[in-house]
């Protein structure tokens, strides 16, 4: 029972991330491009089965369902060299092929018209699982299959698999530069308020930072989406690293999540990653040797990783605003080859130095997961390191959605497209008029969200400081009877 | 000689010869004629081979009688040996006849080389010295048998197979003859002087003194003083070879040490003086030859070993060259050229040869030495006659000749492992009973430990057990009345270290040694060709430089290398202990996780309920289903039922742990004696009545594995049996955090009930209803008390996660790293079986397992705690699905539709859900329960702490930690508050009053909380 997690990619964006997964995940496991193990690989310890099943012919075929509106990126994948990779049921192409042009209630409808067709897929391929832990959906939230068709299945999910985890890999849209996509704002909405209610966990990653590493970390002047897609692989490798390989610890996703969401409503993780590079570039390229020369102890990789240039998201809030917010969690997984008495003494001097600023209202610190690192993937890294944290910084992207929705709507510009889906209108009498309680619904939902992560900044964010009910320290300085529980002396039963 | 003659069986009587046809008589009178041949010949063969002698002998007696002896090859010979046959014949010996002409001995026919000539005939200085007679010689000559050592006896009466072949009453015997017969032991010579101290007359016992005496007594006197002297020379002579002459006679003496023999002029009559003067100088040869004969022949025996029986060869040897010598003498005294001055001349380098050998026998015999007892006499003899050539050589000839059956034992246990040692000797004993999977007393491997020992050595006299002599102990504590301080003091202060039987030379190497052979049995027990240590035809033999001990060296360089090459490579040890790691330290984590899902109902049940056989089976599966299916090890792990509680655990083995600490300096006899693992048996019928309905199946479960050999050398049961300890205590937080981990995921289906947005209008409302003075709506106070839960949980999952990370990566990880590069470079077995039990030390303690019990109890109080907080959650948060499923299509059929999944299904399904939640969460009970719960974790938590910082500062005052040990106590303590939301929420005014220590050690510690 190897608690499989079976993957959905939805849309372009979420197409073409899900491929560079799956190409990094089958390296990192020895697996070719046609889903045979590798000879040297089949000794290897790991876990394959929670992302891989195996065929009748001994072929791995990734856990994964490609859903897209349009063909393009999917015959893209069918020509590449991973075309024997995935199982052809487990494509699903509309019909008609036209896309959802970029339109969230486009791709929300449609998802609904091909229900049936979906959701065969997806059961076929939990019932290949013994013990399905849960979803991973890869979309970007701007367009309109990601965004829409991506939203409907999130909540097909959460009502076909109410058990089930779901943990989204969100490709949140450049801020910085102006879309072609002139609805984005409105498509992210929308996702986002699916993604606040029906997903477990949310890892954000902001094509804005995303861009931002690719041109300044990696001097890449021009990054292209395979540049910076790869950066969105080596993200999602690494954060299912300790699945993959067991350890000690965190061999489940739902623990894995558990200790990062304590509330569960701010479940927006940012990600981020140390040293970065591009697959693309050989290792042993003598450019690249010199871009990376670094020291690599447990506590540089744990200091980089804690520095906003290497997150992939762009909290581009205020300074004043960014000293405020507060980690929630961190969850640090590195990788390779690390000596585990340094940890302790990073640990500390991480805190001495006031690195992480964490929450005053419930005990919080830094949780270091030592991984295995994949014996067939050269790398000039000793060390790798991925952050997952859970930060209250993240409410100012969605404050910058909020306020550029409300640039929008209070003009209602665009809505039209949108009145044309049976959400957004409503019958009166024979007229079809227009319904945007759903917008207003998402911006209720994504606003108490943002107030939600600005409240958790406080500290009586669960105990109230007026001494009122709620408040813990009148609890501890009362006394409150716990009765023999609290008598260290009292024998304890077992 | 020639009385006896013709056929040996003529002039017995006819039952008799009958008697010596069957085959087994003849046997044994063949096998005793050999042996009198050889005693008969090797005389007639000294005189034959004189020639030889002359070459190799620079003495003074040397050259002037070559001419002569040549002459006369017969003569000398016959005149000792022929009364002894005379005698003989008068007691009927049936075979002596036959002995000169039937011997199958060989020996006859090769010439005799005095091999120790030139030692007994140069001076030794100790000649000079004033002679202060022999030393005591024991029950050499008044017992018929000389008694053993008493520990041989002690074995050979307690337990016969105890240890092998030790006891006495194992060797073979020599016939009875060989012991009764007076003539053939020597015995009639005391049996004469005793018998004639007795009744002061001749008797007509047939010898020669007896014979002689009464023909010869009254003609001494008669003749003149050169006739005298020659009479005396010749009688001297006689006595010699260690017989009783006719005037100079054997008397028994009654000395302290035991009745010795001395020898005495008897005149019987007027002797010269100054005759009397020169012979009673000579006197003391023929003790010392008597004392060594004596030795020779009672040293015989089979159990007396092989090192006497090689010293007591030796011994015969210097007897013999003494013979030869003698029977030159008489050469001379037959050719008239002998006067008693000349004698004394010749004699006194040889007097002080024989004085030497003979206070060798004498000693040997009074301390009834044998082994390596009797070798380390010898090397303090040879070792203290080191100014004197001569006696040093002749002292190192002994020793090399004695040791050499030892030092051949040692060759086959250096090159092939095998004890070789019939008559217990060898300092290594071996007990063949311990086979590769016997445990010994303390649950350690008993075959790498017990199998092969150093012989305990014991005093022989006694039979006590020798001990060392602490150096500080007086020896005047004795004579102190015992008061009951000073017994307690005695009685703790742990028994000396026993001495063992090794002889001095090698008892530097001696650990080598028993490792050498150790290794090369491990070897063989792992069918593996063990190397070649010791270069082929090497012959070890004592020698003073001590190239024995390069040879020792390098053969045990040769085995541990082979041994550990053998182990890390073939047998993959770091790899065997690693299976440990990955399934008992819980580092194939996935394995576990599968274990709990597939085993959740059986854990739930009581341990009564669940037959060990189907969690054997859910484990198997769980194996399988892991990444550890590829693992064979993993096949070997087995399901068991351990109904002790953690604390029970401990506590039964508080002993042993609380020697953990100490344990290099309580010695390694007690720490782990009581450790025994848990096996997988199934509970016996009172267990499933009492413990069965008490325990869920869970908090009994216990991961059981049999190391396989030869790693259970390194990784013994109690090693073993700690590994298990290690592995209820995290195998039980790991639940908890699973738990944990199960009931956030419960929560996570809340999402959105608890926004801030309603508890702000909660708070709101509430404020507004305290002036009003009604109670806030429902709704809100379930967001509250959800924020709550979201709190609580978070509290407890910091908390376990942080502790087990912390035992993972800061306790387990780097002392198992370590662990793993001393084992690469441990250059022994036992180098790594100590570093085992100091890594399992570490752990322990690591894990707060060896800690104060108060640590423990606080941890296993969260513990608790938490499973309430998870219990109480299942009951109120969780939904049941099904029901609500249920009800939505009852709601649709209601309204007319098939349900079909569409949005507005959904969406009344989220509605149902979220309202039956709100049913379920907005009890009272839940909310205060919820409160209590966290308040008491945060008190607990703050315990826990406290009880760590007491813990370090005890340990830091105590200094009964390393510094690790107190910085990784530190480290648990800062990760587990690590925003200082613990400290922040400081301890509650009682606790702090408490708490509010005074020193530095408090100081630090709250400087390190803050």
């Amino acid at each position: 029972m190897p608690r499989e997690i079976v993957t959905l990619q939805v849309g372009q964006c979420g197409n073409q991330v899900g491929t560079e997964f799956w190409k990094k995940l089958c390296s990192e496991h020895g697996i070719n491009n046609d889903g045979i193990v590798e000879e040297y690989a089949t000794q290897s310890g790991d876990r394959k089965d929670v992302f891989f099943y195996q065929a009748d012919d001994e072929r791995y075929i990734p856990r994964a369902c490609l859903i897209d509106l349009e063909p393009r990126v999917i015959n893209g994948i069918q020509n590449s060299e991973v075309r024997n990779l995935f199982n052809p049921e487990n494509i699903f192409l509309s019909d008609h092929g036209g896309g959802a042009g970029n339109n969230w209630a486009s791709g929300y409808h449609q998802g609904g018209g091909v229900q049936e067709d979906i959701l065969d897929m997806i059961d076929r391929e939990v019932g290949y699982s013994d013990s399905l832990e849960g979803f991973t959906l890869c979309h970007s939230i701007a367009g309109g299959t990601g965004s829409g068709m991506g939203s409907w299945l999130l909540e097909a999910l959460n009502d076909r698999y109410p058990k089930k985890l779901v943990q989204t890999y969100s490709v949140f849209p450049n801020q910085s530069e102006s879309s072609d996509v002139v609805v984005q704002p409105y498509n992210s909405l929308l996702t986002l308020k699916r993604l606040t209610l029906n997903a477990d966990a949310v890892v954000v990653l902001d094509n804005t930072a995303l861009n931002r590493i690719a041109t300044e970390r990696l001097h890449i002047s021009n990054p292209s989406f395979t540049q910076v897609n790869s950066l969105v692989s080596t993200v999602m490798a690494a954060s299912t690293a300790t699945l993959r390989y067991p350890g000690y610890m965190n061999n489940d996703l739902v623990g894995l999540l558990a200790s990062l969401v304590p509330v569960p409503q701010c479940h927006f993780l940012m990600a981020g990653y140390t040293p970065l590079t591009l697959d693309s570039e050989a290792p042993d390229a003598p450019g690249a040797a010199a871009s990376i020369v670094r020291k690599t102890t447990v506590l540089d990789v744990m200091r980089r990783l804690l520095q906003p240039k290497n997150l992939m998201v762009s909290a581009s809030a205020r300074a004043k605003e960014y000293d405020k917010s507060k980690y929630i969690s961190i969850l640090n997984i590195i990788q390779g080859d690390v000596d585990p008495t340094q940890l302790h003494q990073s640990l500390m001097r991480i805190r001495e130095r006031k690195l992480a600023n964490f929450i005053d209202w419930g005990p919080a610190s830094i949780q270091v997961a030592l991984s295995r690192k994949s014996p067939f993937v050269r790398s000039a890294h000793r060390v790798s390191g991925l952050m997952l944290a859970n930060h209250t910084s993240i409410r100012h992207l969605f404050n910058r959605t909020l306020s550029q929705f409300d640039k929008l709507f209070k003009r209602n510009a665009f809505v039209d497209n949108y009145k044309e889906f049976p959400m957004f209108h409503r019958m009166a009498g024979a007229r079809m008029e227009a319904n945007l309680e759903e917008f207003e619904d998402a911006r209720e939902v994504v606003a108490a969200l943002s107030e939600e992560y600005a409240a958790a900044e406080s500290s009586d964010y669960i105990d109230r400081a007026d001494g009122g009910a709620g408040d813990l320290a009148a609890q501890l300085a009362s006394g409150m009877q716990l009765g023999s529980a609290a008598d260290p002396r009292a024998p304890v039963r077992v | 000689m020639a009385t006896s003659g013709g056929s040996g069986t003529a002039g017995l009587p006819p039952h008799l010869s009958a008697q010596l046809q069957r085959p087994e008589v003849r046997a044994a009178l063949e096998a005793a004629r050999a042996k009198l041949a050889v005693q008969q010949a090797a005389a007639a063969q000294a005189a034959a081979a004189s020639g030889s002698l002359g070459s190799t002998a620079g003495a003074p007696v040397g050259s002037g009688l070559q001419q002569q002896q040549q002459q006369q090859p017969q003569r000398p010979s016959a005149a000792p040996t022929a009364p002894a046959g005379a005698s003989a014949v008068a007691r009927t010996n049936p075979i002596f006849g036959e002995a000169a002409v039937l011997s199958p001995d060989k020996k006859v026919d090769r010439e005799y080389t005095p091999v120790l000539a030139d030692a007994i005939r140069a001076p030794t200085l100790e000649a000079l010295a004033p002679d202060a007679g022999l030393p005591p010689v024991g029950d050499l000559f008044t017992a018929a048998r000389p008694a053993l050592p008493a520990y041989l006896d002690n074995r050979g009466g307690s337990g016969a197979g105890s240890s092998g072949a030790h006891a006495a009453g194992a060797s073979p015997q020599l016939p009875d003859w060989d012991r009764d017969r007076p003539f053939l032991t020597g015995a009639f010579l005391l049996e004469e002087a005793a018998g004639k101290g007795r009744d002061g007359s001749d008797s007509s016992t047939g010898s020669r003194a007896g014979s002689r005496a009464g023909a010869a007594s009254a003609v001494l006197e008669t003749y003149a003083a050169h006739v005298q002297e020659s009479l005396l020379v010749d009688d001297l002579l006689y006595a010699f070879l260690g017989l009783s002459g006719t005037y100079v006679r054997a008397r028994p003496v009654n000395a302290p040490g035991g009745a010795r023999l001395g020898y005495e002029v008897v005149p019987r009559g007027q002797l010269e003086p100054a005759l009397q003067e020169m012979a009673g100088r000579m006197l003391p040869i023929c003790e010392y030859v008597a004392t060594i004969q004596r030795f020779v022949e009672t040293r015989r025996a089979y159990e007396w070993g092989l090192v006497c029986q090689a010293l007591a060869g030796a011994m015969r040897h210097v007897l013999q060259d003494w013979e030869l010598m003698v029977a030159q003498l008489e050469h001379q005294l037959r050719s008239s050229k002998l006067t008693l001055q000349a004698l004394w001349y010749y004699v006194q380098p040889p007097l002080s040869a024989l004085k030497l050998v003979a206070s060798l026998a004498a000693d040997a015999s009074a301390r009834r030495l044998r082994g390596a007892a009797l070798l380390d006499a010898l090397h303090a003899r040879c070792s203290a006659c080191m100014g004197d050539a001569a006696a040093h050589r002749l002292a190192l000839r002994l020793l090399r000749a004695a040791a050499e059956p030892y030092f051949a034992m040692l060759e086959r246990w250096l090159g092939e492992g095998e004890v070789d040692d019939p008559y217990g000797e060898f300092m290594v004993q071996e007990d063949a009973g311990i086979k590769h999977d016997s445990l010994s007393a303390d649950n350690q491997s008993a075959f790498w430990h017990d199998r092969y020992t150093l012989r305990p050595a014991y005093d022989s006299l006694t039979g006590e057990p020798l001990v060392q002599q602490p150096a500080g102990a007086a020896a005047g504590t004795a004579a102190v009345p015992p008061t009951p301080a000073g017994a307690a003091a005695a009685a703790a202060r742990p028994p000396p270290p026993p001495l063992h039987d090794v002889p001095v030379f090698l008892q530097r190497q001696k650990q080598l040694i028993l490792n050498t052979g150790k290794y090369l049995n491990v070897m063989r027990e792992c069918k593996a060709t063990p190397p070649r240590t010791l270069p082929l035809g090497t012959h070890l033999e004592y020698d003073e430089s001590g190239k024995y001990a390069l040879a020792i060296d390098d053969a045990h360089r040769a085995a541990s290398a082979a041994a550990m090459e053998l182990l890390r490579r073939r047998e993959n040890l770091a790899g065997g202990l690693g299976v440990l790691k990955r399934y008992f330290l819980t580092a194939q984590g996935d394995l576990f996780l599968h274990l709990m899902d597939a085993a959740e109902p059986e854990f739930a049940q009581h341990a009564g309920h669940v037959p060990l056989l189907q969690l054997q089976s859910l484990l198997e599966s769980a194996v399988r289903g892991s990444s550890a299916a590829a693992d064979p090890d993993a096949a070997r792990l087995a399901a068991a039922f351990d109904h002790r509680t953690i604390i029970n655990m401990l506590v039964e083995n508080q002993r042993a742990l609380a020697a953990l600490p100490g344990a290099e300096a309580a010695g390694k006899a007690t720490p782990f004696s009581k450790l025994k693992p848990t096996t997988p048996a199934p509970m016996t019928a009172s267990e499933r009545s009492q413990i069965g309905k008490k325990r869920s199946a869970r908090e009994s479960f216990m991961l059981s594995y049999e190391v396989p050999w030869p790693l259970s050398i390194a990784a013994p049961e109690a090693a073993l049996a700690q590994y298990q300890m290690v592995f209820r205590h995290i195998f039980e937080l790991k639940w908890v955090e699973r738990e944990l981990t199960r009931v956030a995921a419960i929560y996570g289906q809340t999402t959105g009930l608890a926004s801030r947005r309603a508890r702000m209008r909660a708070r709101r409302e509430s404020a507004g209803s305290l002036a009003g003075g009604a109670s806030g709506g429902a709704g809100d106070e379930l967001a509250e008390s959800l924020a709550l839960s979201y709190s609580t949980c978070q509290l407890m999952t910091h908390f376990f996660r942080q502790y087990l990370l912390y035992v993972t990566f800061e306790v387990m990880e780097p002392l198992w790293g370590a662990f793993e590069r001393q084992l690469q470079t441990a250059g022994s077995l036992d180098e790594i079986v100590e570093q085992h039990k100091a890594f399992l030390r570490r752990l322990m303690k690591g894990c707060l397992l060896s800690r104060k019990v108060t640590v423990l109890r606080a941890l296993l109080g969260l513990k608790d705690l938490a499973l309430r907080f998870v219990k109480l959650s299942d009951e109120s948060a969780a939904l049941k699905w099904d029901q609500l499923e249920e009800e939505v299509e009852q709601k649709c059929l209601a309204q007319g539709r098939k349900p079909d999944g569409r949005r507005e299904e959904r969406l009344l399904k989220a509605t149902l859900a979220r309202s039956a939640l709100e049913r379920q969460l907005s009890q009272p009970q839940f909310a205060s329960s919820i409160k209590e719960l966290r308040v008491g974790f945060i008190r607990r938590v703050q315990e826990f702490m406290g009880a760590l910082a007491d813990a370090h500062r005890t340990a830091h005052s105590e200094r009964s930690d390393t510094r690790e040990e107190l910085e990784s106590l530190l480290a648990l303590m800062s990760r587990l508050d690590f925003n200082g939301y613990f400290s922040a929420h400081g301890p509650s005014p009682a606790a702090q009053k408490e708490g509010s220590f005074a020193g530095a050690g408090g100081e630090r510690m709250t400087v390190r909380f803050g």
